[in-house]
């Protein structure tokens, strides 16, 4: 048992306006009539064949896209991935159909009306709606979808043992010609004959029909009724996501990228799910309209630590790195791919500890703080336990706080070192020693003498000079001073007890 | 006299004997964290540094002691409750040494450098509210309004957060939002703390801390410093 999905409006939803209030039509390939009009176009009384100038004449705010097959094509999938959470078999059919097989799944979900109930309700935001059919074989069930009737045909039936023993001519009953997608001159021929509803068509010997239906229609018709063998390309889940969007006019605001990319990271997140994965990078890359500031394209890395599935976190962390940046040209397109990912997995919540919790909203505090101030803005301290005042800890960006080396156990002389440093270090640090005149300084106790690497033959920078004699000083407004003379004699201050 | 009594319960009169929790309700003692320092404790009149709020040290400059008076609460507040301390664009660097020294691990330390003075309010907020820190340290100049730090005090007390405000000694006569205001200075080899604001008392009062002196200081992590538990 099969159910059909036919999306009626997915040329306008791949454009995000199928269920705008603004009336908006694609035009067809010649880009002089309208192919397909949004609700609100057809209140306004615009219908599909009518000229482009009639059109703007009945609604002058008319909104035109022109046919984006590739963006058609992203959402498609997307739409797949959606409807591969109720099925193991769902393939793709024409442009704007997909195909499910369900009878297989109907004990998982609890029966057939449960399956379909659930469907409908997580139906996704970035689509306008869609018609189902359910039947015994993949293409009726599309024309069932598309010619809008009744689920199936006798709707006091509700077990699906009943339904696939039911009768093919039950099927096809009520099922008008001119609804099931084939050609208008087509429609009219077997008009002619009289053949007004595919019923009729059943009724006819089956070795007339290829007569009367010509090749093509005969295969159609006899793989509907399941005389023919229908085999379906299955649909396969992509390793990466991958969705590329070119505007129809520039975007010259970075908040502006906020409207399509809500869509994209809906369908991101529906990906992830599926895969049943946690993604830590997503990279935005944006197409410029023309070369600025030395480049074309700007690339926008968002991160997060713990990896997430969640759209509106994604969304949240574009919408920080977008809304402090200015953009150096206006953007004509939008690339976003999918980073690192693991394997996601459920974990078991502990109703008394709250530590885990606290760990995943910390993380989405950071994931926050890094993509509206910047990766390097960030910085979590590193000890190392070194003697050198400069190397005994320093500063590490956040998202490179992992690369950093384990110090080596060494309690018995870290333990004494850090007691005494309580006292013999200070409390704050110049980022470099400042040369400073001792006079302004009352000298109070002689602190250390820090000896740099005495085997490096050409010691590092900051190593430099290689020893130090420090003494902790008053200044003239009453401070303490952490002061060192190197071996030229020169006094530096390098820090403050305060 | 009913609706006084309804207003006195919200915690939204203050009553000059009394100190006010964090919990917004009036209290005789307010179980506060000592600051590690008696002296300093009775010149709270809380027992220690409040919880969350925002504190203004006025300063002369620099290195005068901000952190030597926070250093022994901030430990012991670390150890027990597992939050962090950021600093804000910090004029100076905060030594990774003495901290550990203290007994704080450095991964509970942050530094945020933030490039414009929207971005530093904004990153101060989210630090405040969010109750992933204990402590912010924060360096604020004469310009910054009342409004700003009205919300940031508010900001500290939805995240559980002691919001260390740094400010020069020039706005000493300007109205502030936040409950406490000291001014530290350096006498005579001391440091002298006046409050010049506080809870449950008449500011004006001094006194004078010997910073150098051992504090009371929570233990380090074991006999021997573990460095691998300290990364």
């Amino acid at each position: 048992m099969w159910l059909g999905f036919h999306f009626p409006l997915l040329p306008l939803d791949a454009h995000g306006a199928g269920v705008v209030e603004t009336p908006s039509i694609v035009l067809n390939r010649r880009g002089n009539r309208v192919a397909l009009a949004n609700p609100a176009a057809c209140h306004q009384g615009i219908k599909a064949d009518m000229p482009l100038a009639q059109a703007f004449t009945l609604s002058p705010e008319l909104q035109v896209y022109e046919v984006d097959p590739l963006a058609e094509q992203q959402l498609l999938d997307s739409l797949c991935q959606w409807l591969s959470q109720y099925s193991a078999t769902v393939c793709q059919r024409g442009g704007n159909a997909i195909v499910i097989e369900v009878a297989s799944m109907c004990r998982y979900f609890h029966g057939l009306a449960t399956l379909i109930s659930e469907l409908q309700n997580t139906i996704p935001n970035f689509i306008s709606g869609c018609d189902i059919g359910l039947a015994p074989t993949p293409l009726l069930a599309l024309w069932r979808a598309r010619s809008h009737l009744a689920l199936w045909p006798q709707e006091d039936v509700k077990d699906l043992a009943d339904l696939q023993t039911m009768a093919i001519e039950t099927w096809l009953s009520n099922l008008p010609i001119t609804a099931i997608g084939w050609s208008q001159q087509e429609v009219q021929r077997l008009s002619g004959l009289g053949i007004k509803s595919i019923i009729y068509l059943h009724k006819l010997p089956f070795s007339d029909l290829r007569r009367h239906l010509g090749e093509s229609l005969y295969q159609d018709f006899g793989k509907a009724v399941g005389v023919i063998k229908d085999p379906q390309p299955l649909y396969v889940l992509p390793d990466q996501f991958e969705r590329h969007v070119t505007f129809d006019r520039e975007i010259e605001y970075s908040l502006g990228l906020l409207f399509p990319l809500r869509r994209i990271v809906e369908q991101l997140a529906l990906f992830l799910r599926r895969h049943r994965w946690r993604l830590f990078d997503l990279s935005l890359t944006l197409k410029l309209a023309w070369h600025a500031e030395g480049q074309d394209e700007v690339v926008l890395l968002l991160r997060h630590d713990l990896g997430s599935d969640r759209a509106e976190l994604w969304l949240e962390l574009a919408e920080l790195k977008l809304g402090k940046m200015l953009l150096p040209a206006p953007v004509r397109e939008l690339t976003v791919v999918s980073g690192r990912w693991e394997a996601s997995h459920e974990e078991n919540a502990d109703l008394f500890d709250d530590n885990r919790q606290r760990k995943a909203d910390e993380a989405i505090f950071l994931s926050r703080l890094r993509a509206r101030l910047g990766e390097q803005a960030l910085s979590v301290a590193h000890f190392s336990g070194h003697h050198l005042p400069e190397m005994s800890g320093s500063y590490v960006p956040y998202h490179l706080k992992n690369s950093q080396p384990i110090p080596e156990e060494r309690p018995e002389i870290h333990g004494p070192l850090l007691r005494a440093w309580r006292y013999q270090r200070p409390n704050w640090l110049l980022p470099q020693p400042q040369a400073v005149n001792i006079a302004e300084f009352t000298q109070l106790k002689v602190s250390e003498r820090v000896v740099g690497h005495w085997w490096q033959k050409q010691p590092t920078e900051t190593l430099q000079p290689y020893r130090r004699d420090y003494v902790i000083a008053r200044s003239q407004d009453g401070r303490l001073a952490w002061l060192f003379r190197d071996d030229q004699g020169i006094w530096y201050l390098h820090g403050w007890f305060g | 006299m009913g609706s006084l009594g309804q207003l006195s319960e919200q915690g939204l009169i203050w009553k000059g004997n009394q100190t006010r929790s964090a919990d917004g309700l009036n209290q005789q003692i307010a179980p506060n964290r000592s600051t590690g320092f008696e002296a300093l404790d009775r010149l709270l009149l809380c027992g220690g540094w409040p919880e969350s709020g925002l504190v203004e040290l006025l300063v002369p400059a620099n290195g005068v002691g901000e952190l030597s008076l926070l250093l022994p609460w901030l430990a012991r507040t670390i150890q027990e409750e597992g939050r962090k301390v950021a600093f804000i664009n910090a004029p100076l660097i905060p030594n990774i040494a003495t901290l550990v020294a203290y007994g704080i691990a450095p991964q509970q330390v942050w530094l945020l450098r933030a490039q414009n003075q929207r971005e530093v309010l904004w990153s101060q907020q989210q630090c405040l509210q969010e109750g992933h820190c204990c402590a912010l340290f924060m360096w604020h100049d004469a310009k910054t309004s009342p409004a700003t730090l009205r919300k940031l005090h508010h900001a500290a007390q939805r995240g559980r957060c002691l919001g260390i405000s740094i400010r020069p000694t020039s706005v000493q006569q300007s109205a502030t939002p936040a409950p406490y205001r000291l001014q530290l200075e350096s006498v005579a080899g001391q440091a002298q703390v006046t409050a010049l604001k506080r809870r449950g008392g008449w500011g004006g009062e001094s006194v004078r801390l010997d910073l150098t002196a051992k504090p009371k200081l929570p233990p380090l992590p074991g006999n021997n410093v573990e460095l691998r538990s300290l990364n």
